[in-house]
This record gives C-alpha cells, structure tokens and sequence, in this order.
C-alpha cells in the first residue's frame, strides 16, 4: 500500500506513553513522511521535559492539556492496559484516529463501548498485535485462506518467553487489575494470532491459570478451544529462562496437510492428491524468502507494517483494519471465557 | 579484506530460523565450547572481534586477560548495549527505572555513578546524555585492560536514536569514545541510507557505519539499491553485516557481491565451526582485495 500524500498537509500525532513501545511508535512515526509534528504526553515530568529539550518534541503531562491546545489528527496510545479505556475513550469521541497498544482494554465489556464509539464515529481504530504484520504468519494465513490443505483439523499455539522469571510484587504486571499477568499480556498475542490464522472459537472448552513465579497472577496459561468443527490449544509460558526472548510456535493441522510456523520461517506438509500423484512432501518458506525492506526498520520489520499501514488508513480514510478494534475486542471476550472457565492452581 | 568476527551464534541469534537459532544456543553452552571457536578464527588469523555486551562476554574476557600472549594483537569492537538485558526492566519499570537498576548492578566504583545515584531518578531524568556516558562506562568494564578498536552502538538503539532524530546523542557517542576511552565510534544499522544522511547531517562525517549487505537485499532498508548507492558514495567507512543473509545467500555469491564495492572496510561474519571459518577466510582471500577505504 503506497499511498501518496504529496499534496494533503502532513498528519499530526501525539503519542501517550513514552515506555518501550511508545519510544518504538514514536521512532517509526517521527520519521514518516507524511507525518508532520509529533506531540507527547508522557506522566514523568522529568522524563517529558527531557525528551522535550532533547527532541524537541513538544510535551504534555497530561491528555487534557495536549487536546486544550491542539487536536492531534491521530494518537498513539502506549500506557499500561488499565488507563487504554479512558484514553481511547476520550481521543474516539473527539473523532481522533487512534492506534491502541494491545490488549484493547481490561475487560471485554469495555472493549466493546470502544469498538461501538470508533464505528459510530467513522475513525480508523487500530490495536497493536503486531503478528498481523510478520510477514511469516501473513504467508500462512493466505496458505489456509486459499483451502489448498483443506479444512484445519487443530490448531496449537506454544509462546514461551523469559520476562518474569523471578518474584516482584511491585509492578504492573504483577497486579491483574492494572493488565498484568500472562493471560492479558503475552498471552493476548497468541489468542489474536490463532483468531487471526483461523478465526475465533466457539468455546472454551477449559483452562488453567498458574503461579510458576509471581504472587498474584499466572505465569502460566493452557487453554482448550472449541472451533466449528475442529479443537485447538494455547500453551504460554512467560517465565521460561530457557529462552532468549519471546519464541512463538504455531502448528496447524489440516485435512489435506500440516504447517509449522515461527516469526522466521513456516513449514508445509501436502499430502499427495492422490495414489499416483507426487509424493507428499514438506517445504520450507524462510523470512529471507518472502521478507520486503520497509521504509525505516526500528525494532522488525512487523512493527514499521503496522503503523505505516495505520497511517495509509487514515489517508484513505479504510475503517476495516487488519489490525482493528474489533478483532482486539474478540481476543479481550476469549480472555474473560478463559478467566471464567479457568481454575488457578498455584504452585507456591 | 578485512574479517571481523561477530558472536551472534553465540548467544542463539539466528536471523532465519527459531530452531537454528535454538541449536546454537544449545550448542555454546559453555564458555569452552565458544573459546574453541574464537581460538579457530584466531587461528585463521582473524585478530578482530566484535562482542555484544552481553553478560557472557565478561566471562570471555577473563579469558582474553588469563591467557594474553595467546591473543597477542587482539582488536575488539565491543557492541553495545545487549538489548535484552534491558527490555524487560524497562517494560517493569520504565526507562529511567531500567537504567537505574542496571547502573546499580553494575557494581561500579565510579566516582560519577555513585554521584549521579546520589542525586537521584530526577537529575538523571533531566540529562539522558549524562545518562548515556555512565552507560558507556559500565558496559564497556568488562573489557578493561584488553585492546578495543572501537565501539559500536547496537542497531536497536543507533535506529531508536535515528528515528527519534537524537541528534546530542549520536554526537556524544563518537566524542565520549573518543575522549574517555581512545577509541573510533561505530553505529550499526538497519537503516544505512537514512543514518549516513542524518550523520553527514549533524556534521559527522568518517563514524564507522555496520549494516546488513548481501545480495539477496535481507534487511537492507528501504531498498537494496540505495544501499549500494550509499556505499558507493564512498563519504563514510562501511562494515558489511549479514553477507550471507543467514545462509539466504551462497558464499561465493555473497562474497563477490561484497567486494564489488570498494567502499566497504571490513566484513563482520559469525561462524559456529572450525572448518566454516577456515572457509569463510578462504573465500575473502582468493578473492582480488578491495581497496581501503
């Protein structure tokens, strides 16, 4: 999608958060083209002024304060899960596009007044599962799309990733209330990334929640789904020092075949048509087969993905996001099905 | 050519592939299976390497500080920061928090982080480039003693940096390199056009620039051909990275791509075997030199 913005006038933003994500969102939009000036809100002072007479960049305590002086044309909301409702809330009512780091909000209830506020306004609503932009898990999904394996038979989803591997009490991510835990952080990448390859279940067959090294919420998630006619099963781990970094497995079996797949490289298996047919056989499709550079590359190439196409939305004004409000509303519904189906067996 | 010597198959960094990346990890679990293969490269005659800051690499460098006539003429090009090291903390904690937390781990002495601790979160809030030179400080202690070449800023933060158009920090780097510890400043990219512009820019003209250059184009952005167009431009020193393009590219072919281009200095290459480096150093050889930038 190469959309020309030669002769509208440049998009202003504003991004809330200046955390990990907020600094990558701010990198990748500060240097778009058709992106004029960036604001920031960010709820350190200190750390506000600095970017501000570092970047300059102009900064604002608070969203009130950046919207009494300006109306941004789109905002970039990069706060702790707790406070997405309100902020987002405000930005749609005002008609502001608004791109949303995932989950959408922390109860599915929530979820769903922002998904009717973004439609009755006509805006471009987009939610940050990133997944929906590696061009691996893309390959994928138009693989399955095309029906050459036929139906999918299971669907299995493992992430495992080191990024609580010891006690805190302290932090976000140790209260559910403010988003934590692993079934509302990582987790939710592998909910959208199933219901992204195959569609939302039915049911949640069952679940279970549990305690590997936090206090107060899971470190571990399984669930069992129901499909329309097939089952599938979620597996995370977010205190599992066995790996460097977040690893994500997907393997869907099919009617006429099978996929593995990671953020690098997927695996086919084709079953021969037919007793004289070719032999069945696997391939491999890796991402320096089918990767295309981007504009300007911060963190992969997925994440650079998501917000050009967050600003090609706006300027052509398309409200049916790959990305939107509504599939983020759907992985926050299987994350209450799970929470009340769920039972936590805490192993401390 | 010269052939410098990364470590990302050391710590299970692949660019293709989960699973090789995962067998690497398995395979370098110790700190003698790494040594085996830094002593095959140095064997091969490569002096120069380039270590991320990783916890590991202090291991490493005891090593390199134990045995010094066995690393005589060593040049490393240490490559900082190791980002996972902070990911995490600063998703816990914040930026400054992150930072915080890591300066006190470091167990440092110095007279200035003790200084900076004393002042507080705010104070450093207020002067990310005071910030940074305690960073650069604390990363580079784990090779004190040893010789560095230069130093590199990593492409997660040189890109961050670039995007954000950080101008005080790019120009703090290669001065505090330079003043504090002797030494050239490097930045790796995933970006080269757009940072040999923004450098020009900013009026740093010669820092020595690491990117992605393989035939197959494999993060080279935004294209290939303004990668060559750079490079041939000839105005800045360029490390070739990722030649072969995690195996996308074959060895032949990438090194006759890579010395085409006579702007590129050096070629960074990680290898995991003895026979793989002996190879890789074969292939550089044979191949008419280029000349030096």
């Amino acid at each position: 999608m190469n959309l020309s913005n030669a002769d509208a006038r440049p998009l202003n933003g504003a991004i809330v958060g200046l955390g990990r994500m907020g600094l990558t969102h701010l990198a990748i939009l500060n240097s778009h083209p058709s992106v004029g000036k960036m604001s920031v809100v960010e709820s350190s002072a200190c750390f506000g002024k600095a970017v501000e007479k570092n970047l300059g960049l102009p900064y604002y305590p608070s969203l009130e304060e950046l919207f009494r002086k300006s109306l941004p044309d789109f905002l970039i909301v990069a706060t702790p899960t707790s406070s997405h409702y309100a902020i987002a809330t405000s930005a749609l009512e005002k008609g502001i596009h608004t791109f949303i780091e995932k989950p959408l909000s922390i109860s599915a209830a929530d979820s769903a007044a922002l998904v009717r506020l973004a439609t009755s306004h006509h805006i471009v609503a987009q939610v940050g599962y990133v997944n929906r932009f590696n061009e691996i898990f893309q390959a994928v999904r138009c693989l399955l799309q095309s029906g050459e394996l036929g139906a999918p038979t299971n669907i299995l989803c493992e992430i495992r990733s080191p990024m609580v591997t010891k006690t805190t009490g302290s932090s976000w991510r140790s209260k559910q209330s403010e988003g934590g835990g692993c079934l509302s952080d990582i987790a939710t990448h592998g909910i959208d990334l199933m219901n992204f390859l195959v569609g939302p279940p039915e049911t949640v067959i069952g679940a279970s929640l549990q305690s590997l090294v936090s206090q107060n919420v899971e470190d571990r998630v399984d669930v069992l789904f129901a499909y329309k006619g097939f089952t599938g099963s979620l597996h995370v781990n977010w205190s599992d020092p066995s790996c460097r970094k977040p690893s994500y497995r997907v393997s869907i079996e099919a009617e006429r075949g099978r996929i593995t797949a990671d953020h690098h490289a997927y695996k086919v298996f084709k079953k021969s048509p037919g007793e004289h047919g070719a032999a069945s056989s696997w391939s491999t499709v890796y991402i320096t087969d089918i990767a295309q550079p981007v504009r300007m590359y911060v963190r992969g190439n997925e994440y650079t993905r998501q917000l050009d196409y967050f600003i090609d939305s706006i300027l052509a004004m398309r409200t049916d996001n790959v990305s939107g409000i509504e599939s983020a509303m759907q992985v926050d519904q299987v994350i209450e099905q799970i929470r009340e189906s769920g039972h936590t067996v805490r192993i401390q | 050519m010269k052939l410098i010597f990364g470590d990302n198959q050391f710590f299970g960094i692949n660019h293709m592939s989960e699973e090789k990346a995962q067998a690497l990890s398995e395979r370098f679990s110790t700190l003698e299976s790494i040594i085996r293969v830094i002593d095959a490269a140095y064997d091969a005659g490569i002096r120069d390497f380039m270590f991320t800051t990783h916890d590991r690499v202090i291991d490493i460098c005891d090593h390199f500080r134990a045995v010094p006539q066995r690393y005589r003429g060593l040049r490393l090009y240490p490559a900082m920061p190791y980002a996972h090291k902070y990911a995490n903390l600063v998703a816990d904690k914040g930026i400054m928090g992150a930072i915080v937390e890591v300066l006190r781990g470091d167990g440092s002495s110095s007279s200035a982080l003790r200084a900076a601790l004393r002042a507080g979160m705010g104070a450093l809030q207020q002067d990310p480039i005071a910030v940074m030179r305690l960073l650069i400080d604390a990363e580079l202690r784990a090779f004190r003693g040893l010789h560095v070449e230069a130093i590199f800023l990593q492409n997660i933060v040189t890109d961050l940096l670039l995007g954000l158009g950080a101008r005080n920090a790019f120009h703090e780097f290669v001065t505090y390199a330079r003043r504090q510890h002797g030494v050239d400043a490097g930045f790796i990219t995933m970006n080269l056009p757009a940072l040999s512009g923004y450098l020009r820019e900013c009026g740093l003209e010669r820092p020595l620039l690491c990117a992605s250059f393989n035939k197959a184009g494999y993060l080279m952005n935004p294209s290939k051909e303004s990668y060559e167009a750079t490079v041939m431009g000839g105005k800045q020193r360029f490390v070739a990275m990722s030649v072969f393009a995690s195996g996308a590219v074959a060895s032949q072919q990438a090194v006759e791509y890579v010395n085409a281009f006579d702007g590129i200095e050096a070629v960074l290459f990680g290898a995991s075997s003895r026979q793989h480096i002996e190879e890789t150093v074969q292939l550089f050889q044979e191949q008419p030199a280029a000349v030096m930038a």
